[in-house]
């Protein structure tokens, strides 16, 4: 059961969902996410080494490389579940390196996770409800005596968790149990309850894994809309054609080490990417065989030369689904 | 204004029953009011919360034998005599939460176990205090405003215990905590990463429904005037227990429905089988976990939901 076909008015921008465009004050701010010489030792293990980048507001930053490249060690670091041996994580130029997730989701770093972590007892509303905690949140005597106040700021709760259950796709299920969702809704789901907390900074685990075709167009549009409104989306993905053309920034890491950092053409164009891919230069015989036929393909497939080659035949590809779905 | 009129009603209809019922039946009503104010609040702290906490019966003593000691031994006056044992409790509730609830859910079952008995030893050499085993007697209620609280007057106040203790919880359960509190249960991982302190949930849901036990606890205190230590053994925390389960933990009408069928078994089985009640009670028991986990209300809901698809 995929979700109905895209149409553009369920994908209208969400009112007040984040903070506004860049502004003067903006401007003058700190990057959003600042990662300085990151590190981090498991024993005598180095899963991440030095790692350096940027994220600005508005951008959607991909993490790659290889398995054991260190992009989950890097990723948890930045949600908090991980410490940092070495280095800092800086938010709005505070470090924020030690802080546990939740003081995390406080600041406006709201995650999803590779494999659906939902709330089986609840509705999808109240799914999302549980995103907007830190907005939520007052002293219990006054959820127990304030009873007007409480019951506003209950409804406005619920108004905006519509809102986001109708901007994922997923408002006609609003009242229903988890349980009834797909594996794709549930990870929409997830970004919806995301989202929720009105985040500065959203990271996705791989949200293209385990999708359909159609269900990774949504997801792209998905991503491409919360970057429209000014937050930054940092994701680890597997899936090259579902990413390239997302992402504005391509970190590529290899053996916890950056080893190329652009835009997702000079990465397609970067030898020692394709090197770290294949370890070396063969098995490109058909390239035909190596281009997905859409852009959502659900496999999990390393890149191999061709498709990371082969430009104009993915960007193609990718647009056209796009428009396709846009039109739909 | 809908909750305004719900309070009343409920209030003015459980009162009602009270001034109708003769002395046996008021002594019955009282405790049994008394047992949903408890299952109320050891509903949402094992149901909703999901800590497997056996201090529930301990800090209802601790408000039962905090109202004779604070009133007549240390002479506080009323009012004062109710806010200084709401402070012992919520700090001996964080002393015995903030440590356990690091731990995982085992820990905070063998932390309150471990109080429980503790309690009891302590009531037990308590001396004068505590009154020892024989506990605390011949004390009553002091005239507030020269009123004289007792009799059918007196269930109308511990009728205001349990509907406060019921739409308290209501409030918080369908609030911003209720669902962090759910969240915490189902997954700790996923709700911190929405925002929630996991900790501080659990802490401020612990300290929350023992202090309810207490209230419930401090009018006990006059119910029978007298307070000993065999009331708050771990007998009583168990049947709580198995209230909450049968009646279906994580709702507040089958911890009000488990309540008052386990309470009102024995009265009614006694006199046909004598003591083997506690055998049919044991079965019960079993088939309730084994064949409809949600519990009483869980079997009712079904029941309506299959009635209306009619």
């Amino acid at each position: 059961m995929t979700p109905p076909a895209t149409s553009p008015d369920r994908l209208r921008p969400i009112s007040a969902a984040t903070p506004s465009t860049v502004s003067d004050a903006t401007r003058a701010a700190p990057p959003l996410l600042q990662v300085r010489r990151l590190t981090r030792h498991f024993g005598g293990l180095i899963a991440v080494s030095d790692l350096d980048f940027d994220l600005q507001r508005s951008e959607i930053l991909a993490l790659i490389g290889p398995n054991g490249a260190g992009k989950s060690t890097t990723f948890n670091m930045i949600a908090g579940t991980l410490a940092p041996s070495a280095g800092e994580i800086l938010l709005e130029g505070e470090s924020v390196g030690t802080y546990p997730p939740h003081r995390l989701a406080a600041l406006g770093v709201m995650r999803t996770f590779q494999h659906n972590c939902l709330f089986p007892g609840m509705s999808l509303r109240e799914n999302v409800l549980t995103g907007m905690h830190g907005a939520l949140q007052r002293p219990l005597w006054k959820v127990m005596l304030a009873l007007r106040a409480q019951r506003e700021a209950e409804a406005r709760a619920w108004q905006y968790a519509d809102e986001l259950l109708e901007f994922v796709g997923l408002a006609d299920q609003r009242d229903q149990p988890v349980a009834t969702l797909s594996f794709g809704q549930g990870r929409l789901l997830e970004t919806a309850r995301a989202l929720a907390g009105r985040p500065k900074l959203i990271l996705f685990d791989e949200p293209a894994a385990g999708l359909t075709p159609s269900e990774c167009e949504r997801m792209a549009l998905i991503l491409r809309q919360i970057a429209r409104q000014g937050t930054g989306v940092l994701l680890i993905e597997h899936d090259m054609p579902f990413l390239l053309p997302l992402a504005d920034q391509v970190v590529v890491l290899n053996f916890g080490q950056c080893i190329a950092r652009g835009t997702a053409d000079e990465i397609r164009a970067d030898p020692e990417v394709i090197e770290a891919y294949l370890g070396s230069r063969h098995g490109a015989a058909d390239p035909a065989k190596n281009i997905p036929a859409s852009t959502g393909s659900a496999n999990v497939h390393p890149p191999s030369a061709d498709s990371v080659d082969n430009r104009p035949a993915v960007a193609s590809t990718v647009s056209g689904a796009t428009s396709g779905a846009a039109d739909a | 204004m809908r909750t305004l009129l719900l309070v009343t009603l409920s209030v003015l209809v459980l009162s009602a029953i009270g001034f109708a019922l003769g002395p046996y039946q008021t002594d019955v009503y009282r405790k049994l009011l008394l047992w949903v104010a408890l299952a109320l609040s050891y509903n949402f702290l094992f149901g909703v919360a999901g800590q497997v906490a056996f201090s529930h019966f301990t800090f209802y003593g601790i408000g039962a034998y905090a109202m004779p000691i604070l009133l007549f031994q240390a002479g506080l006056p009323l009012p004062v005599a109710v806010v200084v044992a709401l402070v012992v409790v919520i700090l001996v509730a964080l002393a015995v939460a903030i440590p356990a609830t690091r731990l995982d859910g085992f820990y905070l079952a063998l932390a309150t176990l471990a109080l429980a008995q503790l309690f009891i030893v302590v009531l037990n050499e308590g001396g004068e205090v505590t009154g020892g085993t024989g506990g605390l007697t011949n004390y009553r209620l002091p005239d507030i405003a020269g009123v004289a609280l007792s009799g059918p007057r007196y269930t109308v106040v511990i009728v205001l215990v349990v509907v406060f203790t019921w739409f308290a919880l209501q409030r918080v359960d369908r609030s911003f905590f209720g669902r962090a509190c759910r969240a915490v249960r189902d997954n700790p991982q996923a709700a911190a990463a929405v925002g929630i302190d996991i900790a501080r949930t659990k802490v401020m849901a612990y300290v929350l429904t023992s202090a309810l036990a207490a209230v419930a606890g401090m009018v006990y205190a006059f119910v029978d005037n007298t307070v000993n230590p065999p009331i708050f053994g771990l007998e009583n925390t168990f049947l709580l227990l198995f209230m909450v389960i049968i009646g279906g933990s994580g709702s507040l009408p089958g911890a009000v429905i488990g309540a008052v069928l386990l309470y009102l078994l024995p009265f009614v089985l006694a006199p046909l089988i004598g003591h083997h009640h506690a055998l049919v009670f044991g079965l019960v028991m079993v088939a309730a976990v084994l064949l409809q986990p949600r519990g009483l209300i869980g079997v009712i809901e079904s029941l309506t939901a299959r009635w209306k698809r009619r």
